[in-house]
């Protein structure tokens, strides 16, 4: 790599850390008893981690400025999919994934790459929007588009969550951060309305969030068990395989989104915190590769990404503390799932490209 | 940049709340939580949902659910030991056996060890009354499914077992649990979705020993859907103590709808065993070995060749077919001759010259031999079906027989052979590859007791207060002429001195039957008897059939006499 940099040791080395403490936790929330290793969750959670760090070497050789080539091809596979998705017959309740063979693929996953990416390619022109404010409908298109597909899972948090990363992209663009702030009140003020068109499980998972003991055998049973886990895992923890509240069943999801609350209840208050904190410090070299990138394109899309990253950390953990309601949000690189695991470790490695990349190149 | 240091600021905020918030629960509230998470262990136990009942016609159960008790004992810390020694005697088991099954019905720290299944009310109230002493002892009612009548009516209910792990993993889905039973035969399982009802939840908090602290929330369970048969209760009693040492079936069916008066197939055995499977474990595993089968329903299933009754049929077909008349006579000498090959009669000396309703009455082979080669196979097996022969009577009570009805066609594709003259000969008096279940040959006989209805043969009349009875109905258009003809030759047969059928015979009514001992490889005569009373205004059908029992007048024909004696006791006519 003749202009490039080393890449940045935190974004190598903390992934891992992450990775590596959740797999512990990740056995003691999904073992079963006489389960054979090669069926395991933790053994296919390796499997897909491993093959994730293939792919960011792989992909570390090269420019991000490939990205820039493929953005709208990657957004019309994605959109494809999502709309493939759509008919596929539905699990738990939902359609999300589109099964190949025995793999499952979430093309919500995918749009976590490609929106991003084409919302920093629209925006990577220097006068983009400076004189004419129309050009700022086209990336609230680009992703009012994946973002309904998605929500017709239904998957309300994904959905949601390109709210965040657009607001980010363009306040960093340039859109006037007043017009932002008006967009956020329009936008508290149509949440009445806009609450009526969710779906009754949607609502109730927002009533329950406000008053958890309303209804503690159904929606508020997820909340309450959680707080109760994490909690109860004092300073120290339980110790791993010993969380009463997760051996004996009572939390649900424990290995996909409530796996923090498992953390909490059996590694304590300093597993936890030691897990806020590494997550917060890929936030930080997210934002900082994104403020010392010298060309647009790479500063927008490490914004982009960084805070798609942030938002999904934020609002899973708050989840699991009830401080927000439930949303279908993982906690990536920790909860099981090949997509997730796959698509945020290349982010993440997408963030390192670019901060190996500091010549400008537009 | 400064807008990419706020988006960081927003963020790290977010993160300082989270720790802040972390904080506040794991350290500052941590005694309050952790009280909680000791306290708060919510179990959800199902309220298991009774099956609906199965009543009679007359409203009376044949199947209902009654409590049972059992007795649990929670895992504890220590003291276990006293606390089972004190126990022991109020079960009525040495201190060594109960300790010894508590250890090994021991799973994890938290399942209750199930020590005695289905205890008696007394044995219940005895522990609960010294809850003090046995401080991790309680008691759990189910309900479980009781057959009143027993081996009387088991192919009626049928019996439930247990779901298997197989059934189960098929099963969960649609909300069954693995401690669930399923219908396994009779109504129990043709009606399974309909008496199954739905488990009930009932949340609540337990402390760590395991005691009710409150109860968050119920949903109550729904007990299964009841059933209400077209079965009387006192004929099937009456007819299973008649029918209990002798191997075959009856089924006694109403005229004015089909409905199934009373169904017995013999041998029997006693649902009961299967619903108390640790403790009858032995008796089920006999029940099942018995080589007369029990559990096989023969009323149903059982194919047999019927003998004369089928005459009958045949009759009709030759008088349909014109092929004889009620005047028509043929003699018979004791035998008949047919390309070389002798047809005897049962009656060695023969019965002389006889006509339509002399030969039925006497049930002569030979004058039947005549009347069949000259009607044909296929005109035989044409009126055969359409009395309902060779197709499932489609009864609402499980797997059925579907009979055979030769004829040429059949033989050319099935055996590539052509049909002998002598099979018509045969097939006449009801031998030959004919085969016919009970259950098919008292439809037969309802259909000329009616006058062409054949019926559909129905055992539920009302699935929780819903009437289920069939409404539509065959016609087989029967001259009238013909049809009388042979209604009187079937009064004859039970009214005349010379009538095989006179065992069946009444002094206060009329029965019209016909009786038929049908020769079958291997062994002794099958003893048929069919039938309806009364003759003049028919009500009832009947089928008494004797496996190996030997000669249908003998045999069969007593036994539908008493029945029919019973049922004019009862009020049916």
């Amino acid at each position: 790599m003749k202009d490039g940099r080393r890449p940045d040791l935190i974004l190598l080395l903390v992934p891992i850390l992450i990775s590596l403490i959740g797999l512990f936790f990740l056995s003691s929330a999904s073992w079963r008893q006489g389960q054979p290793l090669d069926q395991s969750l933790v053994f296919k959670q390796v499997f897909w981690m491993a093959a994730a760090a293939v792919l960011v070497l792989f992909s570390l050789r090269y420019h991000y400025r490939f990205l820039l080539n493929l953005a709208w091809v990657l957004y019309a596979v994605t959109l494809l999919l999502l709309i493939l998705v759509l008919f596929m017959p539905a699990r738990l309740g939902a359609s999300r994934w589109i099964a190949i063979g025995s793999f499952n693929i979430q093309p919500s996953e995918l749009a976590k790459l490609s929106v991003p990416v084409v919302l920093a390619a629209l925006m990577q022109d220097r006068e983009f929007g400076l004189f004419n404010k129309r050009d700022y409908w086209k990336p609230v298109l680009a992703v009012i588009v994946p973002a309904l597909l998605i929500l017709k899972e239904p998957d309300l948090g994904t959905g949601l969550l390109f709210i965040p990363v657009l607001l980010s992209m363009l306040v960093v663009a340039g859109f006037p951060v007043r017009w932002i702030l008006s967009v956020m009140a329009a936008g508290a003020a149509a949440s009445p309305f806009l609450f009526h068109h969710l779906k009754t499980y949607q609502k109730l998972r927002i009533l329950t969030f406000l008053d958890p003991e309303r209804d503690p055998l159904g929606s508020g049973y997820t909340i309450i068990q959680s707080k109760i886990a994490i909690g109860s895992g004092g300073l120290f923890g339980k110790g791993l395989f010993a969380g009463t509240q997760n051996q004996l069943r009572f939390l649900p999801e424990k290995h996909t989104d409530f796996i923090f609350s498992v953390i909490g209840e059996e590694g304590g208050f300093i597993a936890a915190s030691i897990v806020v904190l590494a997550y917060w410090l890929i936030i930080a070299r997210g934002y900082h590769t994104a403020a010392e990138c010298p060309n647009r394109f790479g500063r927008l899309l490490a914004v982009g990404i960084t805070t798609l990253l942030a938002t999904q950390a934020v609002v899973n953990i708050c989840m699991t503390l009830g401080l927000l309601p439930v949303v279908g949000m993982p906690l990536f690189m920790v909860s099981y799932g090949g997509s997730s695991v796959i698509m945020s470790l290349f982010l993440i490695g997408l963030i390192m490209n670019i901060g190996m990349r500091r010549e400008p190149f537009l | 940049m400064n807008k990419i240091r706020v988006l960081f600021l927003i963020f790290s905020l977010a993160f300082a709340w989270i720790l802040t918030a972390l904080f506040k629960m794991q350290v500052l509230d941590y005694s309050m939580y952790l009280e909680k998470s000791e306290r708060n262990r919510i179990r959800p136990t199902v309220l298991e949902a009774p099956r609906g009942v199965i009543r009679d016609r007359t409203g009376r159960e044949l199947v209902s659910n009654r409590l049972a008790f059992d007795c649990y004992a929670i895992p504890y810390k220590s003291g276990e030991e006293t606390a089972l020694r004190r126990l022991a005697p109020i079960l009525k088991l040495s201190e060594s056996k109960l300790l010894e099954r508590y250890a090994s019905r021991k799973r994890g720290a938290l399942t209750p060890i199930l020590l005695s299944n289905d205890v008696s009310p007394e044995t219940a109230i005895r522990i609960e009354e010294s809850a003090w002493d046995l401080p991790n002892v309680y008691i759990e009612t189910r309900p479980i499914r009781e057959y009143r009548l027993g081996e009387a009516a088991a192919h009626i209910t049928g019996y439930i077992g247990a779901i298997g792990d197989e059934e189960y993993d098929h099963r969960r889905g649609f909300g069954f649990r693995f401690t669930d039973w399923l219908g396994r035969s009779g109504l129990e399982r043709v009606y399974d979705g309909y008496l199954r009802g739905e488990h009930g939840v009932e949340q609540f908090e337990a402390d760590s020993r395991g005691r009710l602290l409150r109860v968050l929330d119920v949903r109550e369970r729904v007990q299964g859907r009841s059933l209400d048969l077209t079965i009387d209760q006192d004929l099937q009693r009456f007819t299973y103590e008649l029918m209990k040492e002798t191997p075959g079936a009856v089924v006694v069916m109403e005229l004015e709808k089909g409905g199934i008066l009373a169904l017995v197939s013999s041998p029997s055995y006693d649902p009961n065993i299967f619903v108390r499977s640790r403790l009858e474990a032995q008796r089920i595993r006999q029940t099942l070995k018995d080589p007369l089968k029990p559990l096989l329903n023969r009323a149903l299933i059982g194919e047999y060749p019927p003998g004369s009754t089928f005459k009958i049929i045949s009759a009709l077909a030759a008088l349909q077919a014109n092929a004889i008349s009620g005047s028509t006579r043929f003699f018979c000498p004791g035998s008949f001759y047919l390309g070389g090959f002798r047809f005897g009669c049962w009656k060695k000396e023969g019965h002389g010259s006889q006509d339509l309703l002399e030969a039925i009455e006497h049930s002569c082979n030979v004058f039947f031999f005549n009347t069949g080669m000259k009607t044909g196979p296929d005109a035989i097996a044409r009126m055969s079906r359409s009395f309902g022969l060779g197709e499932l009577a489609r009864l609402d009570l499980g797997m059925e027989g579907k009979g055979l009805v030769p004829d040429p066609k059949w033989k050319e594709k099935t055996f590539k052979e052509k049909w002998y003259a002598g099979e018509t000969a045969n097939f006449a008096i009801g031998q030959g590859h004919l085969l016919t279940t009970p259950l098919q040959m008292v439809r037969a006989a309802a259909v000329i007791a009616t006058g062409g209805r054949v019926l559909h043969p129905y055992i539920v009349s009302r699935v929780e207060g819903v009437d289920i009875s069939p409404s539509q109905v065959r016609k087989v258009r029967l001259d009238s002429a013909d049809l009388a003809l042979v209604r009187r030759g079937m009064e004859r047969v039970v009214a005349s001195d010379a009538g095989t059928g006179q065992k069946a015979r009444s002094e206060d009514f009329a029965i019209a039957g016909k009786t038929g001992t049908a020769q079958a490889p291997n062994g002794e005569d099958h003893a048929w008897f069919i039938g309806y009373a009364p003759a003049g205004e028919p009500r009832v059908a009947i089928v008494v059939f004797a496996e190996r029992g030997g000669m249908g007048g003998m045999v069969s024909a007593p036994i539908a006499g008493k029945i029919f004696g019973f049922m004019r006791e009862l009020g049916y006519f």
